[in-house]
């Protein structure tokens, strides 16, 4: 349940993962201890069964701190350790069977008449012929035993969770640009008081000769946000709301690119500095089929996609991002991670999400390149697919945005060695997406909440 | 006078602007010379790229001569400047909205409310480009501007998928809308795509009603048989509508047979004849009826007589039957004495049967052609020794065009792996940096790295091709094994030229094969 809920449902909040897997950690080394001296079989089975904490431990620990990579290994060498003692449980109990009616056809042997046995577990079933019987009978163990496996693995991966909320941070503010203000500060020097009626007589300095300092002293003199009510935030968010940074899943490609140097996570701390809005502790990645989870006025009002290889994404999941798009009011930040080729998989989904949608470059003084912060032309860490932003708008409003060049990497560790200022645009780029968005999702719920009163 | 100086001005400048962004010549001629001049100075800097630039020339001749006639001109031009800048918004309401508000009388003003329009359009917002294109055509109804406008909310109309509104204005272009020099193209192309649909819909006398506005006897069959052939292509691929597209196909025959006039006695009736038979072998062919295009074609020869092309086109046919002892014989009926044994060399190539061709090649009386051809057919079916021997003789003859022999020989040697001998070759041609990279190319097959290193070092300073050469230097020294000066090379290339494609695959190269997010690159402010 704990596993389900850490990697589908979403209903548990962080430190109780952390507690639950611990735990389970620990509930398994206690296990381990305890049946000493006890029957060999149990203790083996304790043993294998004790994989299987430790493995969601590891798997959980890699992901939640941000080491994807290790996370990756830990899930795959987790999964073939289950198989392999899967397996040899299978072996061993299929092997105990067996010699149990072997033992129970020798006792019977010359007292009834020979009947067709169905039963794999027994060696004299019918199927297995008179040469090789027990090869057979190994050979189906494995077959059936394999098959059971992915049967399981794969209605597992079916699990979708159930319902998932986003909602935004309470609050107010204006969606206007981010303005400068400059602090005048007096810094009053040291100064020699000199007695005018010493015998020594020079010229002393005026007393109010007094060179002021002006430090230039940038502040986000307002609030950021959409609404009349207090705190930086969103009038239809709610008090426990938080933005959130939702990276999408698919097959094919490197949909993960940059996480581990932790693109999302810089973007929403900074995007949380910006504007003072309450951020998620740590970004957070679905798959696309996911997104149905989310009820049409908490759903969140941005994803995120990137990748430089192969964008595989099934017609189902294509109808969840449409409904995404269009019904729950969302917005596509795609981010072209490397290569033109993802860039015109990416224009080739799109026709296929929105086939009335034209794509088309966003002007420089559109909303989303202003608020809050006006950005002078688009800034990119390499030109994977053009030099312009592209935009799928509907009923006025952005629903996909497309940026060409890499703008992930600039917010990753390191930012790819661009200069601080380009890092920096990119930086603001990345919030007035995310503003945009919450801005446009709050005024719909708003327009939503008016038509019904 | 001053109308021809206008003239004179707009010849120069015309072909970089477009329609919507020039001054009419009346408006020219009633400026001051003064204001002409500040306007050439905006218009150079605009026609140049430097948009800011010009952005400015055109703000400084509205502060300076608000009350021209170039007035409102100046100020569309703004916001055309704007609109360049991506700063399509400014544009639509300080430029374009403004010519609107204070010379609503001017023909900029008609400009300007298209132009409005376009740029919703053009990022995006459709249901803003819709209402502003109907306000376009509402408001300048007889003017060509309103026809853009129809073409544009068509435009949507297709996008949007709406069948009933591409109808209505595609029949409100092809029936009610007045033509003018202007709007021809448009309104024409609309009235063939009405027909189109027609035809498609099987609606044959509903087409022929459209293209009747456009086009008159002669003309409008040939039209309606350019858009019946591809209907019924359309047609015949499903079986149920094959009937369809024969019948179709008949009628249209029958019509094209009209246009063969009965006396053949000028050379306008005789091309008249020879279109229309054309057509009748076309529609032939389209419906798989190889034995009545033969028909025609030997009815064409026997009425029009013989012709080069005519026994082109009869023995191209026989080709795409692959008979080609028929083609041969036709080929050899050529007045043209070297384009048919051409052909015929070409036949002997698709069959395969080389030696036979290069005979005929041989046969040429122009040696040079000759032998060029016998080169290029070594060369391609891999007889690299024949081919080289056949370029050094073209070599001896054909001094012109010696370094593009010499180059093709060394083709020939890297083509054969004997890159040194290639080397060698490339070396004597003149032409830098191309050789100097094929050449470095091969060092690197032979893996001589440092020569190589040392030749693209050399095509560094051609500008031009900088970006590629610092990417192939990054490749050489990684097949070289050297992985940090591999590193580094991609690195400089992201830094050197961060806008080009090389930078972006440097980049990607980085990331996916070196694990290296710090690449060096990043937008210049521009």
């Amino acid at each position: 349940m704990l596993w389900c809920d850490w990697s589908a449902w979403y209903l548990l909040p962080t430190w109780c993962h952390w507690l639950g897997f611990t735990g389970g950690l620990a509930g398994a080394a206690y296990w381990l201890h305890w049946p000493r001296g006890c029957d060999r079989t149990l203790y083996r089975g304790i043993l294998g069964a004790c994989v299987l904490p430790l493995w969601g431990f590891l798997t959980f620990a890699a992901f939640t701190l941000g080491w994807y990579r290790l996370g990756k290994v830990f899930t795959a060498a987790g999964l073939a350790a289950t198989f392999v003692i899967g397996l040899c449980w299978a072996v061993w109990y299929v092997e105990r069977r067996s010699r149990h009616y072997e033992s129970a056809t020798k006792g019977d042997a010359g007292e009834g008449v020979a009947t067709r046995r169905w039963n794999p577990l027994d060696l004299a079933a019918w199927y297995y012929g008179s040469r090789r019987k027990r090869l057979d009978q190994s050979g189906l163990t494995f077959l059936s035993y394999s098959l059971c496996f992915l049967l399981a693995l794969f209605l597992a991966g079916q699990i979708s969770g159930c319902r998932e909320i986003y909602e935004s941070p309470f609050g107010g503010g204006k969606p206007k640009k981010i303005q400068q203000i400059v602090k005048i500060q007096q810094v009053i020097k040291r100064k020699f008081i000199i007695n005018p009626y010493s015998a020594v007589v020079f010229n002393p300095p005026p007393i109010h000769d007094i060179k002021l300092q002006i430090l230039e002293v940038t502040d986000n003199k307002y609030r950021v946000g959409y609404g009349d009510d207090p705190g930086a935030g969103f009038a239809t968010g709610t008090n426990r709301g938080k933005v959130r940074f939702i990276r999408l899943e698919y097959d094919g490609g490197d949909w993960d690119q940059d996480l581990e140097r932790n693109a999302d996570l810089n973007m929403l701390l900074q995007y949380g500095i910006r504007t003072k809005h309450r951020v998620a502790d740590r970004n957070e990645t679905r798959k696309i089929s996911q997104l149905a989870n989310f009820p049409p006025r908490k759903s969140p009002p941005f994803v995120y996609i990137t990748g430089q290889r192969d964008l595989n994404i099934g017609k189902g999941e294509q109808k969840v991002l449409r409904e995404y798009l269009t019904e729950k009011h969302g917005l596509l930040f795609a981010d072209n991670g490397g290569s033109g080729g993802w860039g015109g998989q990416f224009l080739e989904l799109m026709r296929r999400v929105l086939p009335t949608v034209e794509a088309k470059p966003i002007p420089l003084d559109h909303p989303i390149h202003r608020i809050p912060y006006e950005i002078p032309f688009l800034p990119y860490v390499a030109p994977h697919g053009g030099k312009d932003a592209i935009g799928w708008t509907v009923e006025g409003r952005l629903v996909a945005y497309y940026h060409p060049g890499d703008i992930g990497d600039a917010w990753a560790d390191g930012h790819a060695g661009v200069s601080r200022k380009i890092a920096e645009y990119c930086y603001q780029t990345g919030t007035n997406v995310m503003f945009y968005a919450h801005a446009e999702y709050d005024k719909w719920l708003r327009s939503l909440e008016q038509q019904e009163q | 006078m001053a109308a021809s100086l206008a003239a004179l001005t707009l010849a120069g400048t015309a072909p970089a602007l477009d329609f919507l962004e020039q001054i009419e010549v009346e408006t020219f001629a009633e400026m001051r010379e003064v204001e002409r001049y500040q306007l050439k100075v905006a218009e150079k800097h605009y026609t140049k790229g430097e948009y800011r630039i010009a952005m400015d020339e055109y703000d400084k001749f509205l502060t300076l001569y608000e009350k021209s006639p170039g007035a409102p001109y100046a100020q569309l031009m703004w916001g055309h400047c704007q609109a360049r800048l991506r700063f399509v918004n400014t544009a639509i309401r300080d430029g374009f909205q403004s010519v609107i508000d204070y010379w609503p009388d001017s023909t900029e003003a008609v400009h300007a409310s298209y132009l409005i329009a376009k740029s919703y359009d053009n990022i995006g917002q459709a249901e803003k480009a819709e209402a502003a294109y109907l306000r376009t055509v509402n408001d300048y109804s007889t003017h060509h501007i309103a026809t853009l406008a129809k073409v544009d909310l068509l435009h949507l109309a297709k996008v949007k998928k709406d069948e009933k509104k591409q109808m209505l204005l595609l029949a409100d272009l092809t029936y009610d809308t007045e033509r003018t020099e202007a709007n021809r193209g448009h309104v024409v192309n609309a009235t063939r795509e009405l027909a189109t649909r027609h035809v498609y819909a099987g609606e044959y006398g509903e087409a022929i009603r459209a293209l009747e506005t456009s086009y008159k006897d002669g003309e409008l069959v040939k039209v309606y048989n350019d858009i019946a052939g591809r209907a019924i292509s359309h047609f015949l691929r499903e079986e149920k509508t094959e009937a369809k597209g024969v019948e179709l196909s008949d009628s249209v025959i029958g019509m094209v047979g009209t246009l063969i006039p009965d006396v053949l006695d000028d050379e306008a009736k005789r091309a008249a004849a020879r279109d229309a038979y054309y057509r009748i072998a076309g529609l032939y062919g389209t419906t798989a009826r190889p034995a009545k295009v033969l028909e025609t074609y030997e009815k064409m020869i026997t009425i029009l007589g013989e012709d080069d092309g005519l026994l082109g086109t009869l023995a191209k046919f026989h080709r795409g039957r692959k008979h080609y002892d028929k083609a041969r014989s036709v080929y050899r009926r050529f007045k043209n004495k070297v384009a048919g044994l051409l052909a015929i060399a070409e036949t002997f190539v698709e069959e395969e049967r080389y030696d036979e061709a290069i005979a005929v090649y041989a046969g040429l009386e122009d040696q040079v052609l000759g032998n060029g051809k016998i080169a290029k057919l070594y060369q391609d079916i891999g007889r690299y020794d024949e081919a080289i021997a056949t370029y050094k003789t073209l070599i001896e003859i054909d001094r012109d065009n010696i370094d593009s022999h010499r180059w093709q020989i060394g083709v020939c040697y890297e083509s054969s792996d004997r890159l040194h001998n290639a080397i060698d070759a490339y070396s004597r041609v003149d032409d830098f940096p191309r050789n100097f990279l094929q050449m470095a190319s091969c060092h690197r097959r032979l893996e001589e790295y440092s020569r190589a290193l040392a030749l693209y070092n050399q095509c560094k300073v051609y500008e031009p091709r900088a970006p590629e050469v610092f990417m192939l230097i990054a490749k050489t020294y990684e097949e070289a094994g050297q992985r940090e000066n591999a590193i580094r090379a991609y690195q400089l290339t992201c830094k050197n030229y961060p806008k080009t494609k090389e930078a972006s695959q440097a980049h990607s190269h980085l990331q996916s094969k070196y694990d290296i997010n710090v690449t060096l690159g990043g937008a210049k402010e521009e």
